[in-house]
């Protein structure tokens, strides 16, 4: 009878402590999370890219995304964004490009920027020699962050 | 009596996890955005806009005419993407055949200006150097002339430096006012020239040309 009193006891222990350390977990996530968001970042934008290696060269203006068209190994395609913001200090823009587009694509310098201020910025693409015939994808995200 | 509190305690930091954890997501949710064109509903306080304009450089390395030198009973060699190779003058240079072709990939029409980034006397070097284009429709009726809104009207003679070959520029120039972009007519043909003196330069020489191309 005892023995089961304790083995209910630890039971019930163990559940308040795995309670208990995921309840710190996501409260951390939370915090972190909170903290991004509300500190740390002010705005983030996620753009589309894409860069197709083909025979013969071509020029794409379409502006749902930064589509550089197509490219030849050896040449260089650009395109242009522009940027600004009403926050009431300077931002730090920094950039982050992801895929396999990746290996192509120059991602810009960060810079800070004044409130009000537009900056235009140019995104190229350089494909090596070697690259494989296909299409390119990918992401460039575009992090307004506090200073 | 301590179990109760326990579990009060325990019940209190559920809450307050859970409410954090979901103002976390709401934060962040908030936050991240994506640019999704033209009826984006991006945030008054922060903007990116992705502008109709985009260019591309070629270099003229990737016409390939090879290795080789001006005979020494010339004063010059003249060589072309249309298949020029004086060969009396010209020694081991390769015939080309075909210039450089620009596509217009995307689904807007666009002006079109092109440059270099050397002249005849930058690029070879000697007396009397020749750096030239010449440009054509590959496919017919690709370049017109601008119709109303963003329309292309054609005009056989909108595109610039068709008839003969012209000196490169080294400023931008226009060379087409309405290149389509709707297939079969979105191809343009850029021809090259260039003629080497027996004085030029030697080793690598490389010049690049680039074309910028602006949504109308």
């Amino acid at each position: 009878m005892k023995m089961k009193k304790h083995k209910g006891v630890d039971k019930v222990k163990r559940r308040d402590l795995l309670i208990t350390l995921a309840c710190v977990f996501l409260l951390t996530a939370g915090l972190v999370l909170l903290f991004f968001s509300l500190f740390a970042v002010y705005k983030v934008y996620d753009i589309d890219m894409e860069l197709d290696v083909e025979d013969s060269p071509g020029l794409n203006t379409n502006t749902d995304k930064l589509d550089f068209g197509s490219a030849v190994a050896g040449n260089s395609n650009s395109r242009m964004i522009v940027i600004s913001h009403e926050y009431k200090k300077p931002l730090l823009i920094h950039f982050k490009v992801s895929g396999n587009i990746s290996q192509f694509v120059d991602a810009p310098q960060d810079f800070y920027l004044e409130p009000g201020v537009s900056k235009e910025v140019t995104v190229s693409t350089v494909v090596t020699k070697g690259a494989v015939k296909a299409k390119y994808t990918g992401t460039m995200t575009v992090y307004f962050r506090r200073i | 009596m301590s179990e109760d509190l326990s579990n009060r305690s325990l019940t209190i930091l559920v809450a307050v996890t859970l409410l954090i954890t979901l103002a976390g997501t709401i934060a962040v949710y908030t936050t991240f955005d994506r640019i999704t064109g033209a009826a984006t509903t991006q945030q008054a306080f922060a903007r990116i806009n992705i502008t109709g304009r985009a260019s591309i450089n070629f270099t003229i390395s990737s016409i390939d005419w090879g290795s080789g030198y001006v005979a020494d009973i010339a004063a010059y060699c003249q060589l072309n993407t249309e298949g020029l190779n004086n060969l009396a003058n010209c020694t081991n240079f390769t015939t080309v055949y075909e210039g450089l072709r620009l596509e217009n990939d995307g689904n807007r029409n666009v002006e079109v200006n092109l440059s270099s980034n050397n002249s005849a006397a930058q690029l070879l070097g000697g007396t009397s150097p020749l750096y030239q284009w010449k440009l054509a429709n590959n496919e017919s009726d690709s370049c017109g002339s601008k119709g109303v809104g963003s329309n292309c009207v054609t005009n056989a003679s909108a595109l610039n430096f068709q008839t003969a070959y012209s000196t490169v520029s080294t400023a931008s120039t226009a060379i087409c006012p309405c290149f389509r972009a709707n297939n079969p007519s979105d191809l343009l043909n850029i021809e090259l020239q260039i003629r080497i003196p027996s004085d030029s330069f030697t080793g690598l020489r490389e010049s690049t040309l680039t074309a910028v191309a602006t949504s109308i």
